[in-house]
Order: C-alpha cells, then structure tokens, then sequence
C-alpha cells in the first residue's frame, strides 16, 4: 500500500498509509483500537475503496476490485470475529471458501491440506457453525480462508479477539503452520507479546504508520514500551 | 354432521395446491434471502411463462378464425415447457443485471426496487395482453386426463402431474442449495455478504443466478397451474399474493419454513372453500398471517436479519 | 401566482389536470412521510385513499354535506391507518411491506364482495359508487366550470396538509421518524417510544391521504374499484420516489410530472400500460433519488465548488 487515504462516509480514517508485506513474510499491525488497523486490511481486500494512493498485490492494481476477485488472485482476508456463515456446517463453510472454480476442483485436496492443520475441525465437519465456540469459530475462519487455490498472503484481522490465552496459543500454532507452507501472513493484533517472533512490525496510530521495523526494534521502543506497559 | 369423506379431499387438493406454492414462494424467497429484494414481478414471470408455453403448444388449427397468435408449432407440453422456463430464467438474470443491480448500490434499494419490479409486471402484462388479448385462454392439451379412484377418493392425473412435478423441481432445488458450489454460494451470500466477497465468491454471478432461478420458479408453477384452470393477463398477481402470505407466514431464509407455510396455507383454504366459499379463503389466509406475525414477527422460522 | 392563475390562462382542461395534481400532491405529500421519511415499505397505500372516498362519497349520498362527509370520510380513513398499525409493532422491513401489501388485497378482497350487505351497501362492490353529490356552498355547485371551485379548494387542502407536514418534520416528532428510518435497531432499544411514533405516522399519513382521496372522489362524483389497481399504486409510488423520497417537495414535483403524462397516455390505448410501466422504469433507473433528489444533490455539489473554488 501506497499514500492509501480511506475512509467511510465523512470520516477519513487513513491519512496516508504506507505498508508493505513480501512474499512469505511475517508482518504485524499494532496499535490501539479505532486507530484504523482494521481498515488497512478492508481498504487492501477490496471492502473499502481508498479516496487516494494505491494497493498492488502481486504486480496487479487492486485498489477498488471487488473483493472476490481479489480474493481469487491469493490475497484473502480473514475479517474481524470470523463471519462464519452460521447457518452452514463447518465443511459448508469450508468449501465455500473454494468457491473459485479453479479452488473448487481442487476442493477434495483443500480440504485434506487444511484438516492436517486443523486437525479438530475434520470431528466437527457436520456441526452449524452458530454452534461453535469462539475458539473453533475462529479456527474455521483460518482453515476457509486456506481452501482457495493459490493462497498467497492471509490477512487476519484481531486473530486473538475474545479468546483464552490457551485458544490464542492454537491461533498462532496455526500461524506458524501456515508460514511453513510459505504463505505470507499479515496479522492485526493488539498484544504485542504474542507477535514478537513478526518478520517487522507497524505500529498504526490516527491512521498513520506512527512506526515500522523489525520486531525488536518496534517492540523495544519507547513509544511502544510507554503505550502497553503504561507511563 | 359433515360427512367425514367430505373433509379428505380438500386435504389432498391441499397437498397439491401447496406443492404449487412452495415453488411461486421458494422463487420468491430465493430472491430476497440473496439479493434483499422484493420482486413485484414475481408474478409476471408466472404469466409469461405460462403465455409463453401456450404459444408454443397451442396448434393453429385450434385458432382457426381467432386473432390470436400461435407459434404453430405445436410442441407437446412437456417439450415446451423447456424454452420456455429457459426464456424466463433469462429474462430474471437480464432484470437483475439491468433493474436491480444498479439500484441496490444506491439508496432505499427496497423501495426503489419495488417500483422498478412493478412497473416490470405493468410492462409484462400489458405486452401479454397486446399479444394476447385481455382475455381468458384455455391450453390445447391438459398435462393428463383421467382420474383415479381409490374408495370414496379422487384425484386427477393432472393433479399428480403437478404434484410430482413440483416435488421433483423442489427436490433439485434443495439438492442444488446444499450440494453445488453455486447454491453454497448462495446460502453464503444470504448469510453474510461481506464474507462471501471474501471468500471469493463471484456475488454478482449469484444475484444473476438466484434471480433467474426464482424466476424461472415462478415460471414453472405458472403452467402447472394455469394448464388445468386458465391464463389471462392478470393471472400472476393472486399467485404472487399467496407467494407473499407464505414467504412471511413461513419467515424468510428458512426453507423448512416457506415449505411448511405453504402447505398450510393451501390446505386451510382448501377447507374455507368447503365450508365457506373460495372467495374467503385468501382472506382466511391473510388473517392467519396477521395471527402468526402478531406471535412471531419473523414468521414460524425466520431468521433474524442482520 | 397560482392564485392568479384562473384569470390569467386559459382554463377549461388546464384546470382539471391542476385539480387532480393537488389532490395527489396531498396524498403523495404523506405517503413520502413513510416511504421516506419514517422508511417504512409501505405498500397499502391504497387503503386510507378507498376508505376516505368511499366512506365520503357513502355519506354524500345518504344525505350529508358533502363537504362534512369529505372531513369525516378522512377521519375514516385515518382510522383505518390506525387499525392497521397496531398489528404492526414488531414488523420491520420485509415483513412490514408484505404486511401492507396483504392488509390492502384483504381489503381489495371485502370491498368487492356482494355477499355482505353492510358491506355491499357502503361500497357497492363491482359496481361502485357513482351519483355522487357535488359540493354546493355558496349556491352553486362546485363542478361546474371544470371544478374551478375544487382547484381552490384543492390548493388550501394541499397548503393545510403541506404546513401540517412541515410541522411534524420539525417537532420532536420529526426527528423521532428519522431516527425510526436511520436507526430503527438502536432506537428500537428504547422500546416502546417507537411504536407510539410509527402509529401517529400511520394515523396522520392515513388522515391526509383519506382527505386526498375524497376530495378526489367528490370532484369526480364517482368512485370505483379500479382505484384499487395495481396501475394505481404503481402511480402514487412512483410519484413520491420519482419526486425524490425524503425530500418535501419531491411528491408535490412528482405528481406536477406524473399526472399531467398519465392522462396524456390515455391517448395511446392499449399501449398505455406499457409506455407508462417504461417510463417509470427509465425514470426510476435514471434518477433513483427522484428529480428533487437530484436537484438538490446538483446544487449541493455547485455550492461545494463554490466553497472551495
């Protein structure tokens, strides 16, 4: 992302976000809520439209195409409190992740590849999805995400959002799972403990990029140090 | 006392009348749960499909001496059917991509619609009343003739016919929700829009596909019916009406919901019209509706609407 | 200017077409207090219309000042909008729309029987209402000369109805209706409050639109079930979205376009419903914010340029 302003009716959220993830990188937002975090990654899959700058992924243009198609070409987001469909089993939900027809001949392998890292969705495969705990909820929305074909990089918004320490420690075993595949991965998170082990992180204040680097530097900085572990 | 095998056959008339429905309110529902759209036409593609089989049935002997017009070719019924479900199917993804695609980005999409989606019906009727005339056709051949009698029971082929057929067509219809990667897609989109973007479901495709399903429901259910009784211009808006009644009675989004309305419904007014007259028995219908939603304003099963 | 009008221009046809512009500005004036202003899909319109000229043209005809009959003919047909309120508590849009539109075809369905005699002798079913008396204050009857006497008549009724709307929109109330359209799940926490409004809107809609319909009918002299017809309801929707929902003026603008081109297609026969259904389509696609909407928009943005230019 470039220079990206976005914002939703009057209200400009982004001031100019500039950010990046390369391939097979390890990447984390920061910063308090209501920053704009979650907009970053709506604005970069196709939800918002940016008022100004650019998104490229993969050498394309993507500011402004419709989600879907973003979604075909291997960005995927997975939004904010999973948005299953709740009305759908979990393996419904799942295949509707492969809706892509070159995903979805491909569906049965998917499928095999994602119960290898989630292992204990494949005992829930018949379950509605509104009957799920938030722990397995957000285990589905990872593993739905992980059904398109040609994933490249998972945006995930609040992986941690709501859950137990021992649920969020899953989350991020799936995390790493997903890296070893050489996915990149981009992660909106509010702990910074649980990210140290980031490629480079952002710190994301009033819309703007406040600070970016490698997670050492991010983490052991002042403004950082001063903001969680308070003044 | 009421002889009670006099209180069987409404029943069974029931079935069949509300195998009818079930498709007319399926359609209907298919097009709001996904798109979040009320399509006043419903009952127009009813009209036109039915219109639309009688051109292609009728022979133009039989209209020797009439102004009115007839392909000639004089397909069987079975035959016909096929282009003509087609046509309307087309004709409800070519309204959903030029009528309601452009309006549903802007504001009030459901009142804008409504307009829209009449002033469609407005259109299709007058077009089938230019061509056909005002008046009542009657098709050249029944779907079946004859009757079965087991004890004191009738039933007519014809009436088996649409049961069956309309099962059949229900049946594809669910397997085609649960099984195919379209109708999941559907369902997704009905539940959360937003994450079947995500998903990457192409949404525009399924808002063209589900509205050229319902409406080729509807068309379905129009020859069925209109084949054992009459077409006319205006012959789709009591269908459209009773599609209404079982979509809220039923509740939105809830298959189980809309299939059990519509039995019920049809078999209630089956038994006003024995015991009162059939003029009752949409109002029977309505004041049944106004009982249910008083109790459950989401209908039996509906669900919320996020 | 309008005042003058009637010595100014020539009258005769003019003055018809003018007459039944006002009588539907009344009735879409309100009707866009709920489809735009509340938001409510409200698809029954034709309800307090029938209800106001029927019961007014019954009364008319029994014996009762006409003009009398019209105010309590209205005072019916808010009733009606009342009665058709109260089920209506907990329905939100969908079903709401599907509500009105079914409360309205069961109406249809009890007005056009012959089998109840109370019933039957109000709204004569098939056959309707015609004979009806015309107004005759002041001596003479109010018809004649093209119903000069209902344009002026029609035009204090639509000022009345206008200043009791601007009214509203500005009290309390109005800004309880807006909150109803733009927030019904948050203001719906606030309980009951929202239900008191939805049913003063529904009364008050329902009043003015039963005014709008039997003025109507006592300027025609006749009323009929074809008031009933989808063509109808088709008319008063698209003259308040065309107008521009949620925008005062809009229907009053609507109705100036839609009336005078309704009566114009008359002349096309058969064709008629086709046109008119095409137009209303092009229209609707075109400008779905309505010809008020867009204009306000235009002169917003020419107003932004000119801030910031």
């Amino acid at each position: 992302m470039q220079g990206v302003r976005a914002g939703y009716g009057q209200v400009e959220v982004l001031k100019g976000i500039d950010l990046e993830v390369k391939s097979g990188e390890y990447v984390a937002i920061i910063g308090a809520n209501g920053h704009g975090k979650t907009t970053i990654l709506r604005t970069a899959s196709g939800l918002l439209r940016p008022r100004s700058g650019r998104v490229v992924f993969d050498g394309a243009d993507i500011a402004g195409m419709p989600s879907y198609k973003v979604a075909e070409r291997g960005l995927i987001h997975i939004p904010e409190g999973a948005r299953l469909f709740p009305q759908l089993t979990v393996y419904e939900n799942l295949l509707a992740g492969a809706f892509s027809r070159a995903s979805w001949s491909e569906r049965t392998k998917n499928l095999e590849r994602v119960f290898k890292i989630f292992p204990a969705l494949a005992d829930r495969k018949g379950q509605l999805a509104l009957t799920l705990s938030g722990g397995e909820r957000q285990a589905v929305a990872i593993a739905r995400g992980m059904m398109a074909k040609n994933v490249k990089i998972i945006l995930i918004d609040e992986a941690s959002a709501g859950l137990a320490p021992i649920l969020i420690d899953e989350v991020y075993r799936q995390v790493a799972e997903i890296r070893k595949t050489g996915i990149g991965v981009l992660v909106v998170e509010q702990s910074p403990k649980r990210i140290s082990d980031a490629d480079r992180i952002y710190l994301v204040e009033n819309g703007e990029v406040r600070m970016s680097g490698t997670a050492k530097e991010v983490l052991e900085s002042e403004e950082v140090m001063q903001a969680y572990l308070g003044a | 006392m009421v002889d009670s095998s006099l209180l069987l056959p409404p029943l069974l008339s029931g079935i069949v009348l509300g195998s009818l429905y079930a498709l007319m309110a399926m359609g209907l529902t298919l097009i709001y749960s996904t798109i979040r759209v009320l399509n006043f036409a419903h009952g127009a593609f009813f009209m036109a499909g039915a219109y639309i089989v009688w051109w292609l049935n009728t022979p133009s002997s039989v209209l020797y001496g009439t102004l009115l017009p007839t392909s000639g070719l004089a397909l069987p019924l079975a035959v016909a059917v096929i282009p003509a479900v087609l046509t309307i199917f087309v004709v409800g993804m070519g309204t959903q991509q030029a009528m309601i695609r452009p309006l549903v980005k802007k504001a009030n999409p459901l009142i804008t619609t409504l307009v829209a989606t009449l002033a469609l019906a407005t259109i299709l009727e007058s077009i089938a009343t230019l061509i056909f005339g005002g008046g009542r056709l009657q098709f050249a051949s029944e779907i079946a003739t004859g009757v079965i009698r087991y004890g004191g029971l009738v039933i007519t082929y014809a009436e088996l016919v649409q049961l069956v057929v309309a099962v059949i067509v229900l049946v594809a219809l669910q397997l085609f929700l649960k099984r195919s990667r379209y109708g999941i897609g559907m369902r997704a989109v009905a539940q959360d829009l937003d994450a079947a973007n995500l998903c990457g479901i192409n949404t525009e495709n399924v808002y063209m596909l589900a509205f050229g399903l319902g409406a080729a429901l509807a068309a379905v259910a129009g020859f069925l019916l209109t084949n054992i009784v009459f077409i006319s211009p205006d012959v789709g808006w009591t269908p459209l009406t009773i599609a209404f009644i079982v979509v809220v009675f039923g509740g939105i989004g809830s298959v189980s919901g809309t299939l059990l309305a519509s039995y019920i419904i049809a078999i209630v007014q089956q038994y006003v019209t024995l015991f009162l007259d059939a003029s009752w028995g949409l109002s029977f219908a309505f004041l049944l509706m106004i009982a249910v939603l008083m109790v459950r304003p989401r209908g039996l099963f509906g669900f919320k609407e996020v | 200017m309008l005042l003058a009008y009637p010595f100014v221009a020539e009258q005769g046809y003019t003055t018809y077409v003018l007459v039944i512009i006002l009588g539907y500005s009344i009735i879409g004036l309100y009707y866009n207090l709920l489809l735009g202003y509340v938001g409510i899909p409200f698809l029954g319109v034709m309800v307090p219309f029938a209800v106001g000229g029927y019961s007014t043209g019954y009364l008319a005809q029994i014996g009762l000042s006409p003009l009398v009959a019209l105010v309590v003919g209205a005072t019916f047909a808010a009733g009606s909008g009342l009665l058709f309120s109260l089920p209506s508590m907990r329905l939100r849009g969908l079903y709401m729309a599907l509500y009105s539109l079914v409360f309205a075809l069961f109406f249809q369905n009890l007005i056009s029987r012959s089998d109840i005699p109370a019933l039957f002798q109000v709204f004569q079913g098939a056959i309707g209402q015609s004979d009806i008396p015309d107004i005759s204050l002041g001596g003479f009857l109010w018809r004649t000369n093209q119903g000069l006497a209902y344009f002026y008549l029609g035009l204090g009724l639509l000022i009345l109805s206008a200043f009791v709307l601007k009214q509203l929109l500005d009290s309390r109330f109005g800004i309880a209706l807006r909150g109803v359209r733009d927030a019904e799940v948050y203001a719906s926490t606030l309980g009951i409050g929202i239900f008191r409004v939805k049913v003063v809107a529904f009364t008050v809609s329902s009043l003015f639109i039963g005014v709008g319909g039997a003025f109507l009918t006592l300027f025609y002299g006749a009323i009929g079930l074809n008031i009933l017809d989808t063509s109808n309801m088709l008319l008063f929707f698209s003259m308040v979205v065309i107008g521009g929902l949620g925008t005062f003026l809009g229907p009053i603008a609507g109705a100036f376009i839609l009336v005078p081109l309704d009566l114009y297609f008359t002349k096309f026969g058969a064709w008629r419903l086709l046109i008119w259904g095409a137009a209303i389509l092009l229209v609707v696609l075109v400008a779905p914010d309505g010809v008020v909407g867009r204009a306000g928009r235009i002169v917003r943005t020419l107003v932004a340029r000119r801030t910031t230019g």
